[in-house]
């Protein structure tokens, strides 16, 4: 075997392992819970943040920018840090429990279901900060793009508002796709939703 | 001209295991411990949390430290040991 071929091998490998940690902490289905929620979280608070901002007649795309980033990046860090906690918690608490009834220690020895569900509790708080953090910085693009160049401020607006209705949308196709129901019918509930906090805002304003 | 050599070559271990991990994880895992050339895992009884099996493991100086240890790796808990067979073979010199 080449050195090449030996690289790709120990990335197969690596990449199955992490696959059996998945599967045996059944951390799939709590990672794609965790991306759509705190997802959609991230997009409709800089959904609220921005037309709020335009009603209350704001005109300064940096403000957006570091309010919404601000934000997003606060968001970030309490969604990792809560998830870590809770799941972390929640983990331990089904160790022991298995412990009881094999009777047996498996905490602190290294087992194939210790090490899954160290990664499962990574992988859930990665994905709670990245997701928000992500549908944020998406929604705040046409602000990010309005610091540099020289565009009306109403576009960056429509754009921005236009862009995370797109992201929602679009985790509403995912959903929909997962659950193997219509995902068509998935997104527009999931813009309704973001229509909806747009509308909550403008009657708060 | 070889050489007698003295070893486990079967073992019967009855098992618990939590249901999320793989039989055929286990069994590959089994399979590659020093000694080991085959494994055969009968799931005997299933529970809500758990997986009773009946593991046959057979070969020749079955390194029976090693598949305690592999199957501990695999948060498989290892009930009893049902049975065991001994067996003298002549092996070729430098073979091993």
């Amino acid at each position: 075997m080449t050195e090449e071929e030996d690289f790709l091998e120990n990335i197969r490998e690596i990449i199955d392992e992490f696959e059996t940690y998945i599967e045996i902490s059944g951390a799939g289905e709590i990672l794609r819970r965790y991306f759509v929620m705190n997802a959609f979280d991230g997009a409709l608070t800089m959904l609220g943040f921005t037309v709020g901002s335009y009603i209350s007649g704001l005109r300064n795309p940096q403000i957006i920018v570091t309010g919404g980033l601000g934000a997003s990046l606060a968001m970030g860090v309490s969604g990792f840090v809560g998830a870590l906690l809770s799941e972390k918690a929640e983990r331990e608490r089904e160790i022991r429990e298995l412990e009881k009834i094999l009777f047996t220690r498996l905490k602190g020895k290294g087992s194939i279901v210790e090490k899954a569900n160290m990664i499962a509790v990574v992988l859930a708080a990665l994905t709670d900060a990245t997701a928000p953090a992500l549908a944020a910085i998406i929604s705040a693009a046409p602000f990010i793009y309005a610091l540099f160049y020289p565009i009306d401020f109403f576009v960056a607006f429509a754009a921005s508002v236009a862009l995370t209705l797109l992201v929602v949308f679009l985790l509403g196709v995912y959903l929909g796709k997962i659950s193997e129901e219509n995902p068509i019918k998935y997104g527009l509930a999931m813009v309704l939703a973001g229509i909806l906090v747009s509308m909550i805002t403008l009657l708060h304003v | 001209m070889g050489e007698e050599a003295l070893g486990i070559s079967r073992v019967v271990i009855d098992a618990q295991k939590p249901r999320e991990i793989s039989i055929v994880d286990l069994a590959e895992a089994l399979a590659e411990a020093p000694g080991v050339s085959k494994v055969d895992i009968n799931v005997t009884e299933v529970d809500a949390r758990t997986e009773t099996l009946k593991i046959h493991i057979e070969g020749f100086e079955i390194d029976v430290e090693e598949v305690s240890s592999i199957l501990e790796e695999h948060s498989t808990v290892i009930r009893s040991i049902d049975a065991v067979s001994a067996e003298k073979r002549i092996v070729e010199k430098g073979n091993g």
